[in-house]
């Protein structure tokens, strides 16, 4: 791993006798782009806050380039933030908000002129340099509040829900401009969202955060492919939860099916598990017809379509199997696939997947 | 939401209109006109109802009210004003009393305006022993409309335990040892009247250059002052004034309200002695004139007269009452000042036109500013 | 567009209640002001601007101008006060918030004559405090507090200060709180994050409560006559004495339009700044 920017060692929080963060143990290299994930409430904003110093740990220590700064007071870290509320300040134009930072650190004036002028230019907002913050949309504004914590060129970058308050078409825009200019001044960004979708697309990392603690750390498609808990499967995209007993040879029992289930290493014969399986791993196929879907290495069994909902790019499939469990599929649109051709409520068909894409949940 | 903000040729209607109202309404007075028709009817003492009494507060004693209500079945009530002006103001709009109680200058001016009535004086049991001072005042020829109620004279109070230099003068004003806690009295006439004395001028002086050298002396006198007030009672007591200028019914107040009232002592001044008083009259608007002459009456007869000195602390020229105020400063004679023997050193203040009003008051102004 | 005309009619029963209780007599005090005095000492209603050209004789400019210097005195001592109660009871006041802001406030009922009354009682020369100073040998005599320019300025504060408090604790409580985070995030220090950024951002408090504080406190006689000394007439004072002592209306007339129109004109100032302030929130 590259040098560490971040050490978060055994941090809690705990406000009154309410604990918001738990035991977080957690190390963020130099230039990564790190996310915090999470449902609201789970302590992401209080784990910034602590990085940024606007909280001080009931317990565990915070290095920043392996000096430890618990006690260092917010203006006199070397990192910034992009509040969620983006926090400008609404008596400067663009180009004072923009310079406030570099104002406080006595910068030389004309230094202050060229690296503002830079920092709207990395933000393309170099045409409303002189406009009040009020008079800008929520997405100009949001840049604004990002060139005002870049500018500074801090070692780390603190970003709340940079982009929650924006629509979602400007949100798919932003997220794709912000992981460009982390490219660009490549600062360690920690970033904290609720929404997976941008976490698994932007991060080189995430935590993924539950009631205070760190459930799983690690890079998207680990998380995606290999979630360890029941929660992490279950907040990172769809997945299908089925409950078996293991049985020898590497096999599940699922009611009357047996299917071969990779990596039960762990388990002891009879022991109770719960396997996953994400819905876009799931093929179906018509019974009695050609295979179409599914390949011949796929476990298979028998099911009955219950319902179906028309996305436009595919169909999201509710399966009943034959052992009374169900099962969702998600089945992409493809050239292949003509338009006519449409499942029925009701007809039975053959489902399918690889087992290797069988999870096993601790 | 319905346009409620005036526009632009909106308010100009506006200005217009007011000024056609400042026209509309030249020579008239703020007051509407009341009814004078029964300006001229001499009042005769008789019950003709119950009684409306606008006063100062707490300057009558009610026990002479609840008597005088027992005896003659009639209710006796009050109500108070803060200032003659404000009394003035309710008269002219109408309001309706039995009894008023103006100063000397008021008596003159609600008589010009034909705001009180005559009453038969000699119909007056107890007036007999009034002090000879109050037959035919300046502002009421031959005591047509108005009995005196008390009076007060001006001079210097000071505390014993702080000055001794005391030289009977309007100079003490400016005593060295008080310096910096003198007070003046916040009232122009007495302010600039002192002033007049002082430099040998006629009290109620109008002419030009000798205010304007008593403007000069109150400038001079400003300078050791603590400050321009009416409330000598509450400076001597609380410590604020080690010297004031103050009525003599203040003095007894201030005497009354600590352990040694020998700390409190009050002298009339040789170039001269302001004397204020307040009168008894009878408005236009009263539905109980007769009522309102038999209380007159019951308020100058000795004991009553005697229980409301006792009561109030300030003198009344009447029989009764003056034995009262001799009683009350007995430790301090030079309190109880005998209007009879006063001579010509008794004064009083009158400013005859607007003018001299509007100079005076102009002058003292200028001395506060 | 019927429902409209109907809901207009609402502002029928308060325009009557303001044309009646302020107009009118404002309208008068105004036609006064052109009167003059009659030989019974009345003020009769006319056209001279006699007494305009009085009101700008040389004799009452000490006077303006020791009102004003008085009421901006109150208006910075007020803020200087003000401000950080606003701001600990708004930023940390947390659930004791309102009960504090009553205990602020409830003084504040008692009329205004007898809570200077009281500083009278508090501050003479052997009131409360100075035997306090005394018995503890902090002075050797009596400090005189009352009777002085200082006194009537704290009459003035404690009679206003509430004004000044209201208005900065609203501002103070709307602000984003990360606001300020923002500021120290940006290597603010706290005493340059409350210059640079709370102080801005509260602005729109800051003016309100100082247009509220200078406008009673620049007209007001009670704490001069009451606290004052030879030398703290103020304006208030004066037109109190023409309607009181002087008899004369028309000058206290024309003296209180003249100082109508002074504090329209700061009222007029204010709200440009104030609905410019709106107009940047929306
Ligand atoms: N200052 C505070 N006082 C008390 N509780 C707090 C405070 N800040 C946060 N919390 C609580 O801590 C928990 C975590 O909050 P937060 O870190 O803001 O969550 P997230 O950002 O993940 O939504 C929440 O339940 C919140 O109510
Ligand atoms: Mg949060």
């Amino acid at each position: 791993m590259a040098e560490e920017a971040i050490r978060i060692e055994n941090v809690t929080k705990r406000f009154g006798d309410f604990t918001a963060v738990d035991d977080v143990d957690l190390s963020i290299a130099q230039g990564e782009f790190f996310s915090l994930l999470g449902p609201s409430g789970c302590g992401k904003t209080t784990t910034l806050r602590m990085l940024a110093g606007f909280e001080v740990p009931t317990a565990g220590r915070i290095l920043l380039e392996g000096d430890p700064v618990e006690d260092v007071p917010p203006h006199q870290r070397n990192v910034n933030m992009v509040f969620q509320s983006y926090a400008l300040f609404e008596h400067l134009d663009v180009q004072g908000n923009v310079a406030f930072g570099l104002k406080r650190k006595k910068v030389a004036k004309d230094e202050i002129v060229t690296r503002v002028a830079e920092a709207l230019e990395l933000v393309d907002l170099s045409s409303r340099a002189a406009a009040r913050p009020n008079e800008l949309s929520g997405g100009q504004r949001q840049r604004v509040a990002l060139a005002r914590a870049l500018v500074n060129r801090p070692r780390v970058l603190l970003l709340d829900e940079p982009l929650g308050a924006l629509d979602l078409k400007l949100r798919r825009q932003m997220q794709i401009e912000l992981k460009a200019i982390q490219r660009e001044v490549g600062i360690t960004f920690v970033y904290v969202t609720h929404d997976q979708e941008e976490a698994l697309s932007m991060s080189d990392r995430i935590a993924v955060m539950s009631d205070g603690r760190v459930a799983q750390c690690g890079p998207p498609e680990e998380i995606y492919e290999h979630p360890r808990e029941e929660f992490v499967a279950g907040f990172i995209g769809v997945s299908n939860l089925l409950e078996g007993k293991v049985e020898p040879g590497g096999k599940v029992r699922i009611g009357d099916d047996c299917l071969p289930v990779p990596g039960l290493d762990g388990a002891g014969n009879g022991d109770t598990i719960q396997i996953a399986v994400r819905p876009e791993k799931v093929a179906v196929d018509e019974i009695g017809a050609d295979a179409y879907a599914i390949e011949p290495d796929m476990f298979t069994v028998e099911g009955e379509i219950e319902s179906k909902v028309y996305l436009g790019v595919g169909n999201q499939l509710t399966l009943k199997l034959g052992n009374g469990s169900r099962l969702v599929a998600l089945e992409q649109a493809t050239y292949r696939m003509r338009a006519d051709e449409q499942w029925e409520v009701g007809q039975k068909v053959k489902v399918g997947w690889h087992p290797e894409h069988c999870m096993v949940l601790s | 939401m319905g346009d409620i903000g005036l526009n632009r040729r909106q308010l100009l209607l506006a200005g217009a209109g007011l000024l056609a109202t400042a026209y509309g309404l030249s020579g008239c007075t703020v007051e509407r006109p009341i009814d004078k028709s029964a300006a001229g009817d001499v009042v005769e003492p008789k019950i003709d109802g119950d009684l409306m009494i606008f006063n100062w507060a707490q300057y009558m004693d009610p026990s002479i009210k609840k008597s005088f209500a027992d005896k003659y079945g009639v209710a006796v009530n009050e109500v108070n004003f803060d200032n003659l002006e404000a009394m003035m103001t309710k008269l002219r709009a109408g309001g309706s009393y039995d009894l008023i109680f103006p100063s000397t200058e008021y008596v003159l001016r609600l008589r010009n305006e034909q705001l009180i009535r005559p009453f038969n004086r000699s119909r007056l049991k107890n007036a007999d022993t009034l002090s000879k001072f109050y037959d035919d005042p300046w502002y009421d020829p031959n005591s047509e409309f108005s009995v005196p109620y008390a009076y007060y004279t001006t001079g210097i109070a000071w505390n014993t335990n702080e000055v001794d230099t005391l030289t009977g003068s309007w100079n003490d004003l400016s005593n060295e040892q008080a310096w910096g806690r003198i007070f003046m009295l916040d009232d122009f006439q007495e302010g600039i009247g002192q002033a007049n004395l002082l430099n040998g001028f006629y009290l109620n002086t109008d002419k030009s250059d000798q205010l304007q050298t008593s403007k000069d002396t109150l400038l001079d006198q400003k300078k050791g002052l603590r400050g321009f007030s009416t409330n000598s009672v509450q400076n001597l007591v609380s410590g604020a004034a080690a010297l004031t200028q103050a009525w003599n019914g203040d003095v007894v107040n201030a005497r009354n309200q600590v352990d040694d009232p020998s700390i409190f002592a009050y002298e009339t001044c040789k170039e001269g002695v302001p004397v204020g008083s307040d009168l008894m009259c009878i408005p236009i608007t009263s539905k109980s004139p007769g009522t309102a002459m038999m209380f007159m009456d019951w308020v100058l007869k000795p004991e009553n007269a005697y229980k409301n000195v006792m009561w109030n602390g300030y003198p009344m020229p009447v029989a009764g009452g003056r034995e009262a105020f001799a009683k009350l400063v007995k430790d301090d004679p030079s309190i109880d000042v005998n209007l009879d023997q006063l001579a010509d050193s008794a004064m009083e203040y009158r400013l005859d036109s607007p003018e001299a009003r509007q100079e005076w008051t102009r002058i003292w102004t200028e001395v506060k500013a | 567009m019927t429902s409209k005309r109907f809901w207009d009619w609402f502002i029928f029963p308060g325009g009557v209640w303001i044309a009646l209780l302020f107009a009118v007599p404002l309208c008068l005090v105004l036609a006064l002001s052109f009167g003059h005095v009659d030989d019974f000492g009345r003020g009769v209603y006319g056209f001279t601007l006699d007494n305009y050209k009085d009101v700008f004789d040389p004799t009452y400019v000490p006077v303006l101008l020791r009102s004003v210097g008085y009421a901006l005195a109150t208006v910075i001592l007020c803020l200087l006060v003000g401000y950080p109660v606003a701001y600990f009871i708004a930023r940390h006041g947390g659930r004791y918030r309102y009960a504090l802001l009553a205990a602020l406030v409830i003084p504040f009922f008692v009329n205004y004559l007898v809570r200077t009354y009281a500083w009278v009682a508090l501050l003479s020369d052997q009131g409360l405090v100075n035997n306090l100073l005394v018995d503890l040998g902090l002075s050797q005599q009596p400090i005189q507090f009352i009777n002085t320019p200082f006194a009537v300025i704290g009459g003035l504060v404690y009679g206003y200060i509430i004004f000044m408090i209201l208005p900065l604790y609203g501002s103070i409580e709307r602000m984003d709180p990360s606001v300020i985070e923002a500021g120290k995030d940006l290597y603010g220090s706290p005493f340059r994050t409350f210059l640079h950024v709370t102080l801005p951002a509260t602005q729109a408090g800051i003016l309100a409560g100082c247009v509220l504080v200078f406008l009673p406190a620049v007209g007001d006689f009670v704490s001069a006559q009451l606290l004052g000394g030879p030398d703290t007439y103020m304006v208030g004072n004066l037109i109190q004495d023409q309607f009181f002592a002087a008899s004369n209306w028309p000058f206290g007339s024309a003296l209180t339009v003249i100082m109508m129109l002074f504090l329209a004109v700061w009222m007029v100032f204010y709200l440009r700044r104030a609905s410019r302030g709106e107009a940047e929130v929306l």
